[in-house]
């Protein structure tokens, strides 16, 4: 008993934060939620070991981004346009206006970069620490960041300028 | 750089701020039944290795890590509910994906896999009882990509091909693909294993490549690489003629010109003739191409149904309107083409019948002998196949894939329930309960199965 309320005082703690993180490498909130829940599960498995650990919620973050790579065929594929099934899928995204930009900035990285770039920019983690969480060389992190950056850079600062065009209605195409 | 970090800590606070689980409770509730799952299996391995006894154990310990619960149906079943004869929990994916099928028939077995669990599984049960015939280990993934000449070939999303023993589940042979290559669906003919890879992962850019492998060895006969740009779609390639048929469609939007139907010589692997598809757009489905009569019908992903001359490629007629072939019969293609049920004459093209059929969903057309069934989002239908007048209609919830007919009845699969019904009158003979149904029904001898949403797998006598 006294794991399980070790374990759901965990839960509360980590849920929303890495729903958070995971957010931004996949770029859909259920599909966040979902990972993040099956890591937290996998986690509830094992939770006498982890417990020890001296940060399980690392341990459920390095899971929930490998479930997440996982996905990734699925959540392709499912995009698609699908003639014969024609399916309509929900794609739980966050109202753009206070952020605007970077989910779709994002989206367009690679999921090794937005990863990298979540572990490095957002958590802090060190090159050669995001290099283990993600089992690549230090070299490869080092490469996907400064790819990411760039292209960020690009995106949002294409953005921006749409948005002063927009501003000043150079947008006007409607009717 | 510390600009880029407040805005990603802003967007995933926000994230987090409208996070929604279903909470530590259900998570821990969850996390017990696995645990009894393992903790069976370690049970049986300590008191197995105790007693020594080597093939044994591993007989028992199959047995131990899947339980089958064997539902004897009550001696006083009414026809009209039929009870389930076997249920063996956990053996089949959950979510079931568009693409992902459902338990394969083979024989007198059902084998069916896991799919993105962990760890996950290929099974074999015994068709009419339930009872677990073998069990293999895949990793974290695991799916059936073809059945035949006594062979599984199951793979995961990223794994190797590996071949397995229909009888024994005993692997035979493993084939390595490259990093990021994925299988599809393959097709055992005779002693060959046809089957296709795509690299479908973000940033790939090579091409699909077609391979053909011993059943027995796993050994390489040829491999082919069809062109940039593009992956292969969902269905298994079509062996006929001493040729290997597959289509594939754009890797996304705007990375090739359009998408092929590529005609493989079956002994070399040469491309004997490509059409053009004229799909400049993407479009996944799993309709395999249908060849009669020296041409092959083909879908596209610009919805059109295309007959080409078999022997060549060349286009000899086109219809509009994206179509599920049911098959060809006296002259007639028979489909289901947007909301209708039509024959085409199947060297013209044009229609010779319709009937309306019910719109809003998935259609699963069926010939069989002169009768075609199509299950509907909210109907069965009979039709005649050569006069096009409807025999008769069974309203029901929308199915989950194609009725089958055998032994005088079409078992259908719907959402909520599984049903037998009198394939001359349409009449139900019986109806399991309700229950989440995802996949099925798959028709061996003596055995109706279907899956359901929890990975269940039911087996009914038919």
């Amino acid at each position: 008993m006294r794991d399980e309320r070790e374990f759901e005082d965990f839960y509360a703690a980590v849920f929303d934060r890495l729903v958070g993180q995971l957010y931004l490498v996949t770029g859909n909130l259920q599909d966040a939620e979902d990972v993040v829940q099956e890591a937290l599960t996998r986690a509830a498995v094992r939770w006498s070991r982890l417990r020890r650990y001296r940060v399980p919620e690392a341990w459920v973050r390095r899971v929930a981004m490998n479930l997440a790579s996982d996905r990734f065929r699925r959540v392709r594929r499912r995009l698609a346009v699908t003639v014969r099934l024609r399916v309509e899928l929900e794609s739980r995204q966050l109202v753009p206006a206070e952020v605007p930009g970077l989910t779709e900035a994002l989206c367009a990285l690679p999921m090794a970069q937005r990863k990298a770039v979540v572990l490095h920019h957002l958590l802090d983690l060190p090159v050669d620490q995001v290099a283990v969480e993600l089992g690549v060389p230090v070299g490869t992190v080092k490469s996907r960041l400064a790819r990411a950056r760039g292209a960020l850079a690009t995106l949002l600062a294409t953005e921006a300028e749409a948005g002063r065009l927009s501003d000043q209605g150079g947008g006007g195409n409607h009717g | 750089m510390d600009d880029l970090r407040d805005r990603l800590a802003e967007l995933a606070e926000r994230a987090a701020g409208e996070a929604r689980g279903p909470g530590a409770a259900v998570t821990l509730r969850r996390a017990r039944a696995r645990r009894r799952w393992v903790a069976g299996g370690r049970v049986a391995l300590s008191l197995l290795l105790v007693l020594g006894l080597g093939f044994l154990t591993s007989r028992l310990l199959a047995d131990r890590e899947s339980p089958p619960q064997i539902t004897s149906p009550p001696p006083d079943a009414t026809p009209r509910q039929a009870s389930p004869r076997w249920t063996v929990e956990a053996a089949a994916p959950r979510p079931v994906e568009p693409w992902e099928r459902g338990p394969e028939a083979a024989g007198d077995l059902v084998v069916a896999a896991t799919g993105h669990d962990e760890p996950a599984r290929v099974r074999a049960f015994d068709a009419r009882t339930g009872r677990l015939r073998w069990t293999y280990r895949t990793g974290p993934n695991a799916f059936v990509r073809a059945v035949g000449s006594g062979l599984v070939v199951v793979a995961a999303d990223y794994g190797p091909l590996i071949g397995l023993d229909l009888a024994t589940g005993q692997e035979r042979w493993r084939f390595e693909l490259a990093s990021l290559q994925a299988a599809e669906y393959g097709t055992v003919a005779g002693d060959t294993l046809f089957i296709g890879t795509s690299f479908p992962s973000e940033g790939a850019v090579d091409p699909p490549v077609v391979y053909a492998l011993d059943v027995a060895t796993g050994g390489q006969r040829w491999r082919s690489v069809l062109d940039r740009g593009t992956d292969l779609q969902w269905a298994a390639p079509v062996v006929d003629g001493g040729q290997v048929l597959v289509a594939d469609t754009l890797s996304h939007e705007g990375s090739a010109p359009t998408s092929h139907l590529h005609a493989l010589d079956a002994g070399t692997g040469q491309l004997r003739w490509k059409a053009d598809l004229h799909a400049g757009q993407q479009g996944f489905f799993a309709e395999p191409p249908v060849v009669a009569g020296g041409l092959v019908y083909v879908a596209t992903a610009s919805r059109r149904l295309l007959a080409l001359e078999v022997d060549s490629g060349r286009e000899v007629w086109r219809a509009r309107g994206f179509p599920v072939v049911a098959g060809v019969r006296d002259g007639l293609v028979i489909a289901v083409i947007e909301d209708r049920l039509a024959a085409l004459d199947a060297g013209s093209g044009v229609r010779r019948w319709e009937v309306p059929v019910r719109g809003g969903g998935e259609h699963w057309p069926v010939l069989e002998g002169d009768t075609v069934y199509v299950a509907s989002a909210g109907d069965v239908i009979a039709v005649d196949a050569t006069a096009g007048t409807t025999r008769w209609r069974v309203p029901l919830d929308p199915a989950v894939g194609p009725p089958v007919p055998a032994g005088g009845r079409l078992y259908v699969a719907t959402r909520s329930r599984l049903l037998a019904l009198d394939a001359s009158s349409g009449r139900s003979l019986w109806t399991s309960a309700r229950s989440r149904i995802v996949k099925g029904p798959s028709a061996p001898p003596d055995s109706v199965v279907v899956a359901t949403a929890d990975g269940t797998l039911l087996g009914f006598a038919p």
